[in-house]
């Protein structure tokens, strides 16, 4: 992440990001033209209108017509932001959700003080019931899963994976009190309430890296930005996120709570800077809500599809 | 004072109530003891310096309470120096805040500020001194009432001080005390509801008081549209606190019924804590108490800021020398302000999964209530224009308040549209952005407003040359405070996280985590900007140079009335005859034509 005044928001790597970013940046340029306009007007008023002797102010008001201009132009600007900018954008993001055909995938995001768990469908498409006072993090089942009938196959993640150029459906609740889902780089924020199961959708169209090892990177990339992904063919925009100062064996280290890590041990020898990015509780959750982050890795299809076929077992061998 | 004459009207002014206020003649108060007279007293003006000074306590307690976070954010997890070794081990741990103790201080920050300093000294302090004497009364329409809206505050006031020593500390579910966090948080909570509830029942008796008061006491010739801006700011403030505090005071008893008497208003079922299930009926929900919540909380922040309006108006109308320039817009403007702030509240919402029929709704209003705003600000602003401005400390503290909140007016924009707001709800460009309203906005306005009727109250003047070291300082540093806190935001960098260096952002952009160093320095140096204020403040009430009995040679009505005005204000009722704002009129020796004088 570079620090950049004139883009001051972290890389976006989602499909609709951008129309956030531009209702930003539109708004904050009219918002600088009318600061500037209204300082300098108050400034050389403040010069030029000073007490001083021999200058008397003036009693009778002077018709100040551009005063009713600059009004007809903040409501004109404001309802181009309101009906352009923002209501088709916050429409779309809210009410098209992605239809079957274009095979979305489908995730339910549980949260509890102070964890993010993700639950998939797994091979059958379907999820299993589970019930939260049943849940026991230790025994590596943190949302209380019923593992007969549709929950045999799911997957229980404390790391939260989803293919880019795919949409995703996410269905958020949580099992205490509220927290809040914000992945900065995905311009994806909803609360997540206690009682009530929200769905959201979204669909990243860029994996962002850490450019934190140079080597693998340039091995990662060919030619200008894209990760050549021979397998499939696909070719997938990265983008840098910037370096991270925390050690990384924190990243690859399995969850808090024993909870299961797709990262395999050997994964410390081949860290891998691609698709990391974070979820931030952004509502107050208790005393540990600083530390409610949930790490996300966006991953090619190919990788996506790898990872879900390795979860599985896992949690069957710790059954 | 040739206005003292034709007054018998001014004692048949309506007492409605027989409320208690004995006799309405300034000549014959008998003289009270100590107690009555300054303790409980039934005086406005006295009410309104209790208020005052109980509020500006608070004010730097609650700022206090911020300088501490700052610490723990700016170098995470770093024994605090100094006061860290005195904090208890329920607070640090080895002179390290603890992460409850740190929400603690943000909830306890937010509430302090706004229910126990801001509106008290807006409303309870200004209001209570300033508009009786700007309307030409005698008091209030009910002076007891008066007294008893005062003491209802403070006792709200302890008990909120009260629950830093209980078992777990003071409330810690932030200032908006969201369900279910804060049903099932520690007994501070409780507390914290309690004090709510004498604060709100405290604000509801003074918003009557206010209202009944303007309506009915102003002195002959004081038509509605000869009222100084202060009071129509005042009246309408009144409104929104009468209209939209019962709301959070229901709201306030039931979270005390989910809390200790096993009711479930806000708690759904079937709630799981740390792998406990919850042992409660359910059934409720959550974000009903949010609803009820900003329904009050959005008009408040019209309850903070148009009072400031009415001081800023004042202070700029004295020193332009010139009427403001359309008053009348400007009243047009704070009542559709205070209607409207009634629609927009779910906008601190859009994330909580309102369908899009709703959120489109509420940032239409959204946009809808700017347009007011705008026209305040322009109105003020177009004031300068053909004036004859002096740069008093007053109105040094009145000019920078425009800019300020223009800033914090115009940053509300990106949040009270839904798909900018996706991006920064809930981060440090929330927190810039009310903050310029409220801190370099409205506590500059009170500033003002404490420099500019100080002569009135005591009939000493404030030293100039500290007031503009304390000026200068304070706008340099709430700057340094408030300003990075935008681009913080912008990248994503969240409120209420205890260690900032846990996120991506903070770990992979430096100089981020340089700006919020420097933004806990600009906080302290804040802190230190304000010794020059208080030394001067209680320098000058001993000892501070005697000033006229209307210094800055003003048009209104409480410049009338003798300094310090006695209990019973006027010695004879003043007779209104002209707009408040006579400044520079043609063809007058004086350069003013006071509202009293024939």
């Amino acid at each position: 992440m570079d620090f950049n005044l004139l883009y001051p928001y972290p890389p976006n790597v989602s499909a609709h990001g951008h129309q956030v970013d531009q209702l930003n940046n539109v708004i904050h340029v009219f918002m600088l033209v009318l600061f500037i306009g209204w300082a300098i007007f108050f400034f050389y008023c403040l010069v030029r209108f000073r007490a001083r002797t021999g200058h008397k102010s003036q009693y009778e008001l002077p018709h100040a017509k551009p005063s009713k201009y600059l009004e007809g132009f903040v409501v004109v600007f404001e309802a181009f932001l309101l009906l352009v900018l923002s209501m088709p954008a916050w429409s779309k993001v809210k009410n098209d959700f992605p239809t079957p055909d274009k095979n979305p995938l489908e995730v339910r995001v549980i949260a509890q003080q102070f964890a993010w768990n993700f639950h998939y469908a797994g091979k059958d498409g379907k999820f299993g019931k589970n019930d939260p006072k049943k849940g026991k993090a230790a025994a590596g089942d943190p949302i209380g899963l019923d593992r007969s009938g549709d929950g045999a196959d799911d997957i229980v993640s404390a790391e939260f994976h989803f293919p880019v150029n795919r949409p995703v459906i996410a269905r958020l609740t949580s099992v205490d009190v509220i927290h809040g889902f914000h992945m900065p780089l995905m311009r994806v924020q909803h609360d997540v309430m206690p009682g009530m199961e929200v769905k959201i959708w979204f669909e990243a169209n860029k994996i962002p890296y850490e450019d934190v090892l140079p080597q693998i990177v340039e091995s990662m990339i060919s030619g200008n930005g894209r990760a050549d992904t021979t397998a499939t063919g696909d070719d997938v925009q990265l983008v840098a996120v910037g370096s991270s100062v925390r050690p990384r064996t924190a990243i690859i280290d399995p969850g808090p709570n024993g909870k299961i890590d797709s990262q395999p041990a050997s994964g410390e020898e081949v860290f891998d800077p691609r698709g990391k990015t974070e979820i931030i509780c952004a509502q107050l959750c208790g005393n540990s809500h600083f530390k409610m982050r949930g790490a996300v890795k966006i991953e090619t299809a190919e990788e996506f599809e790898k990872w879900l076929a390795s979860a599985v077992p896992e949690v069957f061998e710790e059954e | 004072m040739s206005g003292h004459h034709d007054h018998g009207h001014g004692h048949g002014v309506p007492k409605p109530g027989g409320s208690g206020l004995g006799s309405p003649d300034a000549h014959h108060h008998p003289e009270l003891g100590f107690w009555r007279k300054w303790v409980f007293s039934v005086d406005h003006k006295v009410i309104g310096c209790q208020y005052t000074v109980t509020a500006l306590c608070f004010l730097f307690f609650g700022f206090c309470l911020m300088l501490l976070m700052r610490w723990q954010l700016a170098y995470p997890n770093q024994p605090i120096p100094i006061i860290g070794g005195l904090l208890p081990a329920s607070m640090a741990n080895a002179g390290v805040m603890l992460s409850d103790f740190y929400n603690s201080l943000g909830a306890m920050h937010g509430t302090i500020m706004v229910f126990l300093g801001v509106v008290p000294l807006a409303v309870g302090g200004f209001g209570n001194y300033v508009m009786p004497l700007q309307i030409g009364a005698p008091d209030m329409a009910f002076p007891r009432l008066n007294m008893a809206s005062y003491w209802v505050y403070f006792c709200g006031g302890v008990v909120m001080l009260a629950s830093f020593f209980m078992p777990g500390g003071a409330a810690s579910s932030g200032w908006t005390s969201y369900a279910p966090l804060s049903v099932t948080a520690t007994m501070g909570q409780t507390w914290w509801l309690v004090g709510m509830i004498f604060l709100i029942t405290s604000s509801l008796l003074g918003s009557v008081n206010f209202i009944v008061t303007i309506i009915q006491l102003r002195v002959k010739g004081l038509t509605f549209f000869r009222l100084p801006f202060f009071v129509w700011a005042q009246f309408v403030t009144a409104f929104l606190l009468l209209l939209a505090f019962p709301p959070l005071e229901a709201a306030g008893v039931l979270q005390l019924m989910d809390r200790v008497a096993g009711t479930s208003f806000f708690m759904p079922s079937g709630l799981v804590i740390s792998e406990v299930p919850l042992q409660n009926a359910g059934g409720g929900n959550p974000l009903l108490w949010q609803h009820l919540f900003w329904f009050l909380a959005h008009p408040e922040v019209y309850v903070l800021i148009l009072p400031a309006f009415g001081i800023v108006a004042e202070i700029i109308a004295a020193n332009t020398r010139k009427p403001l320039w359309g008053y009348k817009s400007l009243v047009y403007a704070v009542v559709f302000l205070g209607f409207m702030s009634f629609i927009v509240w779910a906008h601190h919402m859009f994330m909580t999964g309102m369908g899009t029929k709703m959120s489109n709704f509420f940032q239409t209003t959204t946009m809808i209530i700017s347009i007011p705003s705008v026209v305040v600000l322009t109105c003020l602003i177009l004031s300068l224009w053909g004036a004859s401005i002096r740069f008093n400390v007053p109105m040094l503290f009145a000019l920078a308040f425009l800019p300020m909140f223009a800033i914090g007016g115009l940053t509300g924009l990106p949040l009270g549209l839904t798909t900018s707001d996706v991006q920064l709800h809930d981060t440090y460009y929330v927190i810039a952005h009310f903050h310029y309203v409220v801190a370099p906005g409205t506590i500059f306005a009170l500033f003002a407003g404490v420099y500019y009727w100080f002569p009135k109250v005591t009939g000493r003047a404030l030293n100039e040359t500290w007031g503009k070291v304390h000026f200068w300082l304070s706008l340099v540093f709430i700057n340094g405070v408030f300003l990075p806190m935008f681009v913080q935001g912008m990248y994503g960098g969240h409120r209420r996280g205890y260690d900032p260096m846990v996120y991506d952002a903070y770990q992979q952009m430096p100089a981020l985590m340089g700006m919020v160093k420097g933004i806990s320095w600009s906080a302290w140096m804040l802190g230190v900007a304000q010794i020059p204020f208080i030394v001067n403040f209680i320098y000058t009430l001993a000892k501070g140079r005697k000033t006229a009995e209307n210094p800055w040679q003003a048009t209104t009505l409480e410049w009338a009335a003798p300094t310090p005005p006695p209990h019973g204000n006027f010695a004879t009722a003043p007779t209104v005859y002209r707009g408040p704002y006579e400044y520079g009129v043609p063809g007058l020796a004086n350069d003013y034509q006071p509202q009293h004088l024939a």
